[in-house]
């Protein structure tokens, strides 16, 4: 929750324009969605994605913004938060070539803490969440565009499951359960985008 | 103008297509790492010898980590620490208990006085102290071999003991716990059952070091100390105090908690009930009735016609209600229960007059004017929840309620509003 907090805390505060660069910068926005694709040790999965940046355009070549949206990987959603910096090579010409690095959290806020009738509780965490991407974009003739990217993604997720010895256990205290077992999880994903930008 | 963006895109695709390769071929797998911690007792293998010729030493006072058992003896409170000795506590003035000593006795689990004699278990034997000066006590007495079941070969002298050990284990696969895992792709039952059979093939080490040590319960009755343990009620007779006799053992089935005498009779909590005993043959009890119930941890206490039983759950123990039962004892061959009153998590309790206090773990200390035993929770008086409990004793110059954060002491001359005159803590948790 610190870091949600502190990267949107960051943005707001580059977005203020008596903090930054003395006027309001152009807004800009980028929406994309696609597939993430992965191997696990029991094959191959394709899980959908969707994620949006909105941010400042610092200069025609660069962008500098907050970047959320949801992965859904089978029943489990994450949700990530996290800063981004969209360059674009040639911003010039019509068929453009860019560039995106996002770094920050992906939370499972949307996923909440389970107690089974037998009393196991299953809980879970998000974690550090990376990301870099390459792409396209092609100017529409209103100045937006379309976009076609790759990118490569990496996020740690975390499940922990337990039956508890204690009748108000702390879930970081593995003495207070009789059962305990925390699963690490790193999804490693090449994803495949499509997108809008204005 | 348009061969120049045909050139310029073709090398951008170019580009692309050589970061795909990097990127795409060696997608690697996800990384999967479970870690397994659990809380599991160690088996410590010990010799008789090694503790029998050891000198027990008192040593000056410590303080208090993990209490245990408390016993109160004119003005000294005998405070037990499981496994590990008993703290000895000046009590004269309850609002400024003062730390006297502390009596090193590796393995013991309770205590009892009786005539200036403490007696206590260690591991297998029992014994025997004289505190007729608290600054000055003396071992007068071993008893040997008296709780064997510690023993897990007499022959060679070895017992064993277990200890509490966290243990993590981490596997670089997902460990299969259960279902509701989350499946991080649509086709998951063809997971499942591949995660299964992969489990299943690698068979979890699981090691079983089986279940804990026994903590003995003691209490004197008649010129007899008697001691249980998960299954036996063992007769000891003190009649003469510093040289106490191993005379039997009865056998009570399992689960066996707590022992409470009253008007020469035996009340032994246990996991699946009450026991009532008749010791009026001090050396042979005989028994009387047993009141069954469901499975769960309950001390007894009771007065002239009714016993109390609480009910707890837990994780040791099974199923458990959270219940506070009232029993009518008139005719001790045939307990009656009268009526049951639901609990947050009741453990100990203590009965003075009119009055009990209850210990309701996490959720503090409840007293009840049991006068009217048909309407026990309209009587609530105090709920003080500020603190946890486990036991109580209600003694002679104060109430005394003791817990895993430490011992407290409460005024009750006044039975509806308790006032607290003091707490001495635990040094850390």
């Amino acid at each position: 929750m610190k870091v949600i907090y502190t990267i949107f805390a960051a943005t707001l505060y580059l977005a203020c324009p008596s903090n930054s660069w003395g006027q309001a910068l152009p807004f800009t926005h980028h929406s994309e969605m696609g597939v993430l694709s992965g191997r696990d040790e029991f094959g191959s999965r394709t899980n959908f994605t969707f994620q949006t940046f909105n941010g400042f355009q610092l200069s025609d070549q660069h962008a500098f913004g907050f970047v959320t949206g949801l992965d859904q990987y089978g029943s489990l959603s994450v949700v990530p938060v996290a800063m981004g910096w969209r360059a674009v090579l040639n911003p010039e010409d019509t068929w453009q070539l860019y560039g995106g690095v996002d770094l920050g959290f992906g939370s499972t806020l949307l996923e909440p803490t389970v107690v089974t009738e037998w009393n196991e509780h299953r809980w879970q965490e998000g974690g550090f969440m990376g990301q870099g991407s390459i792409g396209l974009r092609l100017k529409t003739k209103r100045a937006n565009f379309w976009t076609l990217s790759l990118a490569y993604k990496r996020q740690i997720y975390h499940l922990t499951t337990g039956n508890p010895r204690e009748p108000s256990p702390d879930p970081n205290r593995p003495e207070d359960w009789s059962y305990y077992a925390k699963d690490k999880i790193t999804f490693n994903n090449v994803v495949y985008r499509l997108g809008y930008w204005f | 103008m348009k061969t120049h963006l045909q050139k310029k895109f073709r090398l951008t695709m170019q580009l692309m297509l050589s970061l795909m390769l990097v990127l795409v071929f060696p997608s690697c797998e996800d990384q999967l790492e479970s870690t397994y911690t659990y809380q599991t007792q160690v088996p410590v293998f010990l010799q008789v010898n090694s503790f029998r010729e050891a000198d027990i030493i008192i040593e000056p006072a410590k303080p208090l980590d993990n209490p245990g058992k408390i016993y109160i003896f004119g003005d000294y409170l005998f405070i037990s620490e499981p496994g590990k000795g008993i703290h000895i506590l000046d009590n004269s003035n309850p609002a400024s208990p003062r730390n006297l000593n502390f009596i090193n006795i590796p393995g013991t689990g309770d205590m009892a006085i009786n005539d200036n004699i403490l007696y206590a278990d260690n591991y297998v034997d029992l014994l025997a102290f004289d505190i007729s000066d608290p600054q000055d006590i003396e071992m007068v007495k071993r008893e040997e071999d008296v709780f064997p079941n510690m023993y897990s070969n007499e022959e060679t002298g070895t017992i064993v003991t277990y200890k509490d050990t966290l243990i993590s284990s981490t596997d670089p696969h997902m460990t299969w716990s259960s279902w509701g895992r989350p499946a991080f792709r649509s086709d998951f039952m063809t997971m499942e059952s591949a995660a299964f059979s992969s489990d299943a093939g690698r068979g979890s080490g699981g090691q079983s070091y089986g279940q804990g040590g026994s903590m003995a319960r003691f209490t004197l009755l008649g010129g007899h100390l008697y001691t249980v343990d998960d299954y036996d009620l063992r007769v000891f007779s003190v009649e003469e105090p510093t040289d106490p006799q191993y005379l039997k053992n009865i056998n009570l089935g399992w689960g066996i908690e707590t022992i409470f005498p009253f008007k020469g009779k035996l009340f032994i909590g246990s996991m699946t009930g009450m026991h009532i005993y008749d010791a009026s043959n001090p050396s042979d009890p005989q028994k009387m009735a047993v009141y069954e119930h469901v499975t769960s941890c309950d001390p007894v206490v009771v007065n002239d016609d009714y016993a109390f039983v609480t009910l707890r759950s837990g994780a040791l123990c099974r199923m458990g209600a959270n219940e506070l039962h009232v029993l009518d004892i008139k005719d001790l061959y045939n307990p009656q229960l009268i009526k049951s009153y639901p609990m947050d998590n009741p453990h100990g309790l203590g009965l003075s007059g009119d009055y009990l206090y209850l210990a309701e773990g996490e959720h503090g200390l409840k007293s009840f004017n049991v006068a009217d035993v048909l309407e026990i929770s309209d009587n609530l008086l105090e709920h003080l929840r500020d603190f946890t409990a486990i036991d109580i004793i209600p003694g002679p110059k104060s109430l005394i309620v003791i817990g895993p954060d430490g011992v407290c002491q409460f005024d009750y001359s006044d039975p509806e509003k308790l006032k607290k005159l003091s707490c001495i803590n635990v040094s850390f948790r």
